[in-house]
């Protein structure tokens, strides 16, 4: 494994990959310092451009892009109260109070070092993780995909989703969309209606691009277009080592939640910067400054978010299962470069992985002065009017499913992928399981296939498989959780109330 | 040869109708899907079973080998249809999100965008790439002049520039311009 570590830090050290890793990393933090641009919106769009890049660059550029744009929806938090991205929510509490403070650039400089550190902290724990889910993964068979399939996306349908019922209806007509196209065994085109373009099967990316960006802008546009923005004076940035010092407790148990939160499957870096708040400010021995610019709040909330995007990677690179909305559209980009991920991926693309993976490394570390350089012009920014922003993204999603395969169809594929999809979201369906069960729709359809043949047809022979066994119960655990996490929230609140 | 009936040009013609309806209903500038708050959920529901089974019924042409699996798919998706028919009757009217399905102004910019790709292939990239960036600056209530010239010049140009020269990525180049 170290040899692999030093091929992929000898990979990563080439001017290609470190020109594209800073300008990932600066269009990232931009996408995400902008109100109303995500994380997912900036790695749909671009997608697409990582296509004429060798594989490793291409998965440096969006890991970039990732991290970058975690990390920037937290400056729009601390300068302006709205927070980038919603995993930046928490930081607005602490962040924005500073700023009226006029300590802007002592805010910044916080969230510039947690979000490095715990990016940095959650790419070692990929570094070591990975490889070793890998192996558990070389036990999966085609019973275990099918059933880790359907974990993936029962997991993904439920938890991004108020509505259960709605959610899981999702997950399963995606599943039904990935059967376009011609059948895995006699090539019969299914549901084509006789359109060529569509005997390969429903074109991925102009789907992604469409559905994880274009409700985004449009919702954008619903909520106002004309933001008053005030401009912020950004002031000093230096960091005082005994303060840090501090508060390394804070930043270390931050990125470990972080973390924890990336691998669970759906559970994002919104959901990790509010626990890690919230678990900082229960252990504080002064919680009444909490919200009222405190540094451990902004650390507390940036550590874990950024934290999220190395542990997120963990079982997507392993066994295919997206640790966040991001995540989803970086498998995407996995399966358009065909490095199908699973414990293959780790020896026979063994020089990509560890690329990106060192990489990864590297660039949480390059993150930390990009986005120091980033912040003292950053005011000026965040106050690019969304009536400029929305045009521009509106061509660059099309010209990205354009260029994917020059064609034109793609561009309405992807339209109108945008229009269902702000559809969805305005009637609380979620979009997340569009994309997985779109890459693993294929997947799934074989390994049933060729388990109802290793067990002719008889499906009891399932529960001699100990892992598939697993995730069948992970996955009923899943479809009960909704309930489960009611009844406990009503445990907890049971005694507030009687008080 | 005339206009192919495309994705695009579907999409289009889908969205007149639905830009007429909202204007016809939407007297007091209430949108009507609001006012039938939960009802959304049951004319969804209704209209995905009318979906599922005739995905249910086009599917039978093919082979048995091709069919059981979407098929199966779809048992499952109208059995969920059905539950989430049941639940959204049972729910009251006020529970329904305020705040509107369409807005009209989300409602327009995605006309200008669905015009913009329908006339790519005609006006070709650059030309309606400009048009369209101005426009909805504009449409959005910019009026600086410096802002509408440069905005929609450079970003064309950027695009251009990355597209065909750097990734070489042909862009259609319209009737006007293309051989």
């Amino acid at each position: 494994m170290l040899e692999y570590i030093l091929i992929g830090l000898s990979n990563f050290f080439q001017p290609m990959n470190i020109i594209v890793s800073i300008l990932g990393l600066a269009v990232g933090i931009t996408f995400g310092a902008l109100p109303g641009f995500t994380a997912t919106m900036g790695v749909a769009v671009f997608v697409p451009f990582s296509f004429w890049l060798p594989p490793d660059t291409a998965l440096i550029m969006l890991s970039g892009l990732y991290c970058g744009a975690i990390y920037g929806g937290s400056i729009s938090a601390v300068l302006l109260g709205i927070p980038g991205t919603p995993a930046s929510v928490p930081t607005t509490f602490d962040g924005h109070a500073m700023t009226k403070r006029g300590e802007a650039g002592l805010a910044l400089a916080y969230v510039t070092y947690a979000s490095a550190v715990g990016g940095f902290l959650s790419s070692i724990a990929l570094l070591i993780g990975a490889p070793l889910l890998a192996i558990v993964a070389l036990k999966v068979g085609p019973p275990e995909q099918m059933t880790l399939a359907i974990f993936g996306l029962s997991v993904v349908s439920i938890l991004t989703s108020g509505n259960m019922v709605k959610g899981i209806l999702v997950g399963v007509f995606s599943l039904v969309l990935a059967t376009v196209g011609q059948d895995p065994m006699q090539g019969y085109p299914r549901y084509t209606f006789d359109m060529y373009q569509l005997i390969g099967g429903v074109p991925l990316v102009p789907v992604l691009i469409g559905a994880f960006s274009l409700p985004e802008v449009f919702n954008m546009i619903e909520e106002g277009i004309n933001q008053t923005t005030i401009a912020t004076k950004i002031g000093s940035m230096k960091l005082k080592l005994s303060e840090l010092r501090r508060m390394l407790g804070v930043t270390i148990r931050s990125s470990l939640i972080g973390i924890g939160i990336g691998i669970v499957p759906a559970a994002g870096p919104d959901i990790a910067s509010f626990i890690s708040y919230n678990q900082a400010m229960r252990s504080s021995k002064t919680p009444e400054k909490f919200g009222k610019g405190a540094p451990e709040g902004i650390i507390a909330a940036e550590a874990a978010n950024n934290a999220v995007t190395g542990g997120s990677l963990i079982p997507l690179l392993t066994l295919s299962i997206p640790g966040s909305a991001p995540a989803a559209l970086f498998l995407g980009a996995l399966f358009i470069h065909g490095l199908r991920p699973g414990p293959t991926l780790f020896t026979k693309n063994a020089e990509i992985v560890y690329t990106l993976l060192v990489g990864f490394a590297i660039i949480n570390i390059f993150m930390f002065f990009v986005g120091m350089g980033f912040c003292k012009i950053s005011s000026s920014v965040v106050k690019v009017p969304r009536a400029v922003l929305v045009p521009i993204i509106g061509v660059l999603t099309v010209v990205g499913s354009f260029a994917v395969q020059q064609s034109l169809f793609d561009v309405g594929i992807m339209f109108a992928a945008g229009i269902i999809g702000y559809f969805m979201l305005k009637n609380d369906f979620p979009v997340s399981p569009i994309a997985l069960g779109l890459i693993l729709g294929p997947m799934l359809e074989q390994a049933i296939v060729q388990s109802s043949i290793m067990f002719k047809g008889n499906y009891w022979m399932i529960f001699s498989r100990p892992l598939a066994v697993v995730f069948i119960v992970l996955t009923i655990f899943s479809l009960f959780w909704p309930m489960i996490s009611k009844h406990i929230t009503k445990i907890k609140e049971k005694p507030e109330k009687n008080m | 040869m005339g206009p192919k009936l495309t994705i695009p040009n579907f999409v289009l013609s889908c969205l007149g109708p639905i830009k007429l309806l909202v204007i016809i209903f939407d007297k007091e500038g209430v949108n009507i899907f609001t006012k039938m708050g939960s009802k959304v959920d049951v004319l969804l529901a209704i209209g995905l079973l009318i979906v599922e089974v005739f995905l249910w019924v086009y599917i039978g042409d093919a082979p048995q080998s091709a069919r059981s699996y979407p098929r199966a798919l779809l048992d499952i998706a109208f059995i969920l249809t059905l539950i989430l028919l049941f639940t959204s009757f049972r729910k009251k009217v006020q529970e329904a999100k305020p705040g509107s399905l369409f807005n009209n102004q989300v409602l327009l910019i995605m006309l200008i965008t669905g015009v913009y790709i329908a006339v790519l292939n005609y006006l070709g990239f650059a030309l309606s790439t400009l048009i369209y960036i101005f426009g909805v600056m504009w449409y959005l209530g910019i009026r600086k002049k410096i802002m509408l010239i440069l905005v929609p010049t450079l970003t064309t140009l950027f695009v251009y520039l990355v597209f065909n020269q750097l990734l070489l990525v042909l862009l259609p180049e319209g009737i006007f311009f293309g051989g």
